[in-house]
């Protein structure tokens, strides 16, 4: 891979997402074993720099570093100077100073990967920038689907949720519409705006709306302050037009998808026995999660030796 | 000292003059066009344009307060260079202009600059859009205008009050046409762009609002209001429609903004020197501002000056302060924008008729003047600017037409003839 940094799906082109979830596919036996560790990245350090908290994300990162022997250190927000009032500029200075190869950011600005990236040397890996893209989580995304759909090609996915200030589904939208596949998106007004439409998403307005054309659904976490200010009006309302529980599941095609970023709210936008249900792939997600970071660091970092040695 | 232009073109579009002739300065004041035989220093300037010194409405230059970001000398310097001669200062410095103290005080210390520097009193103390200021005494001291700078507020009653107070004081009132609580939820237009990369928007619906209430105090209280920092479509749309509701209102827009769009955000992924308020708007908003220029809907186009630093710029696009210094870059901004330098000269002169000031080249004006090269192109940031900052989208962008000089009654204050 040519690129220096992954920010985001947007320019990402089909041929280079193939490419990355192909790679993931032959890590993820790595996770497999009894000893799951390559020397792939040995000698080579990753620093993990979250200015938001996140489980999930973190230790996929972390552990994806680890099975691919790269010396790594996390930083997360409450231990870093952030809170003494360092610029994120001057962090990255001293972080540059200490010669990383890869810095994974996390952060609640969108644009400040990009920041980063164009002033330093090091590879940055997107983890999330604001309400703009988390391209990691939108290849873990896509590459479930393709384990179960084969191809992403003409296949239908729905996103539900708050669906405009989500990156997950930003990067999803950007990475599905490369592979051609279509996306209906539904969710409140204040979320689900028309102009989703230059996303190249259809834009619909209840879950009932989406259902029954959706090969997969993907729900969307719902965040509790965003009941602040108008934006939705109750959790309970929420549930009932654009929650998914088994009476809705069933309109859907025996086959359908059910997926979730993570976190999930049980009992606001899924109840539990829809987690649960057999068509939930929500954990396998998180197991291509690690796959697919392997894969980024890999292509980022390891490929490049390669071809120099 | 007489002193004869000769050979330039002479282009005053609010005055009606454009033509190749020689104006004669005599004692700091235009004496004649085409004066005949005359017995002068005589400077040939064909090729050249000359046009009344430019007008700024709204130039924040951090003095008092943050001095180290421009002051008055540097941004007096910075006006010249632009081609500027009188520049309205934003009271939104540190300590605010709320004060006869602190209009007296910027008034004393703006003698012998380059050029002249106008006062705005705020209107409310401290810019909070609560408390009405002394804006009598702020009159009597010498403010030539009240504003509350790019400030907005959301509370009627005392938008009415202020209004029905400052009528009877005579002098004009500056409002930028803004919704406080849609500009605090986004960072930038809220649009394709804005849903593309990933940021919150402002709707331009907050200006449409501002300046229907606007236009509907002004019918009100009978005071005339000028609305600045225009910049949607739908803001001149409304704009035209108070108007022909007979509510008398002017306005104005930024000079940046005829040329920069929202795209400007993310063709330079996330650079916070695009991050303003208002924000760079879409293609169809600078298109009717381009428009609403050339028909006179709007009047004016301000500088919009607000120089900053690595540490208020050195940031995530969302955490980065506002703002983009404009007074070196207006009128190129505008001829590139608008692509017609009569256009972009009535924009940057028209704020003499809202200040209600005697200015152009007619017979007894102060010879406050701009000599341009209209054939000439410069690029942003090649020679150091006079401004004390560089934070502007448009640095190292090649621009049409150089100042050559700027006059101020009569003396070169910048360039050379």
């Amino acid at each position: 891979m040519k690129r220096k940094d992954l920010l985001g799906l947007r320019d990402v082109p089909r041929a280079e997402i193939e490419h990355i979830l192909d790679t993931a596919v032959r890590f993820r036996g790595v996770s497999e074993r009894r000893i799951k560790k390559v020397p792939t990245l040995r000698g080579r350090t990753v620093v993990s720099l979250f200015f938001e908290n996140s489980t999930r994300t973190k230790t996929s990162f972390d552990l994806a570093a680890k099975r691919l022997s790269a010396d790594g250190v996390s930083i997360s927000a409450s231990s870093s100077a952030a809170k003494k009032g360092e610029t994120l500029m001057d962090t990255a200075r001293n972080i540059d100073a200490m010669a990383p190869d890869l810095v994974i950011l996390r952060h609640s600005c969108a644009g400040s990967p990009h920041m980063l990236a164009r002033s330093f040397d090091f590879s940055v890996i997107n983890a999330g920038d604001g309400i703009n893209e988390h391209p990691s989580q939108g290849l873990l995304d896509m590459l479930t689907m393709r384990d179960h759909l084969q191809s992403l090609e003409g296949k239908t996915v729905a996103i539900v949720g708050d669906v405009f200030h989500s990156r997950v589904a930003r990067s999803n939208l950007y990475g599905l519409r490369t592979m051609g596949a279509r996306v209906l998106v539904a969710g409140p007004g204040t979320m689900c705006r028309p102009e989703l439409e230059v996303l190249g998403a259809e834009v619909r307005h209840r879950i009932d709306d989406v259902l029954a054309e959706a090969d997969v659904v993907m729900m969307l976490r719902i965040q509790r302050e965003r009941l602040a200010r108008a934006m939705v009006s109750t959790a309970g309302e929420y549930a009932d037009l654009y929650g998914l529980d088994l009476k809705k599941l069933a309109r859907a095609s025996e086959r359908t998808l059910v997926m979730h970023p993570g976190p999930i709210n049980r009992g606001v936008e899924m109840t539990p026995d829809v987690a649960d249900h057999a068509n939930s792939v929500i954990l396998e997600q998180v197991r291509n999660g690690v796959a697919v970071r392997m894969a980024l660091m890999y292509l980022l970092l390891g490929e490049i030796d390669e071809a120099a040695a | 000292m007489k002193r004869l232009l000769e050979g330039a073109r002479l282009l005053d579009p609010i005055g009606g003059v454009d033509r190749v002739g020689d104006l004669l300065i005599e004692h700091g004041r235009v004496a004649a066009i085409d004066p005949g035989p005359v017995d002068a220093q005589r400077v040939d300037l064909s090729g050249h344009v000359v046009t009344p010194g430019f007008f700024d409405l709204s130039a924040n230059l951090r003095d008092p307060g943050r001095t180290w970001l421009e002051g008055l000398e540097a941004g007096a310097a910075a006006a010249a260079a632009g081609g500027f001669t009188t520049v309205l200062l934003n009271p939104a410095v540190d300590p605010v202009t709320d004060d006869p103290s602190r209009v007296r005080e910027l008034l004393e210390r703006s003698t012998g600059l380059p050029v002249e520097l106008a006062v705005a009193g705020a209107i409310t103390v401290g810019l909070a859009g609560r408390d009405l200021a002394e804006v009598g005494r702020m009159a009597e001291a010498g403010a030539c205008a009240f504003s509350d700078g790019g400030r907005v507020h959301d509370d009627a009653l005392v938008l009415r009050h202020a209004l029905l107070y400052l009528r009877p004081l005579g002098r004009p009132v500056l409002v930028r046409g803004g919704d406080p609580t849609l500009e605090a939820a986004g960072v930038m237009h809220d649009g394709e762009v804005a849903t593309r990369i990933g940021l919150r928007g402002i709707p331009v619906a907050g200006e449409e609002l501002a300046i229907a209430r606007l236009g509907a105090l002004a019918n009100d209280t009978g005071c005339s209001v000028h609305v600045t920092g225009v910049t949607t479509a739908r803001g001149v749309a409304m704009l035209r429609h108070v108007r022909a509701q007979g509510a008398p209102v002017s306005a104005s827009t930024i000079a940046l903004h005829t040329l920069l769009t929202d795209q400007a955000v993310c063709d330079t992924v996330y650079d916070s020197a695009t991050r303003l308020v208002p924000p760079l708007r879409s293609a169809s908003d600078r298109a009717a501002l381009v428009a609403a220029l050339e028909d006179g809907s709007l009047c004016a186009a301000a500088s919009w000056h607000e120089p900053l630093s690595r540490v208020e710029k050195e940031l995530e696009f969302e955490l980065a302060e506002p703002g983009a210094i404009g007074l070196e870059t207006a009128l190129s901004a505008l001829v590139a924008g608008t692509g017609r330098l009569e256009t972009a000269v009535r924009a940057l002169t028209g704020g003499a008729q809202v200040l209600r000031r005697e200015h152009g080249l007619a017979p007894g004006c102060s010879a406050d003047l701009a000599v341009l090269d209209p054939e000439a192109e410069w690029t942003v940031g090649e020679v150091p600017l006079a401004s004390r900052s560089s934070n502007t989208p448009l640095w190292g962008r090649s621009l049409p037409v150089v100042v050559r000089a700027t006059l101020h009654r009569g003396e070169v204050v910048h360039g050379a003839l």
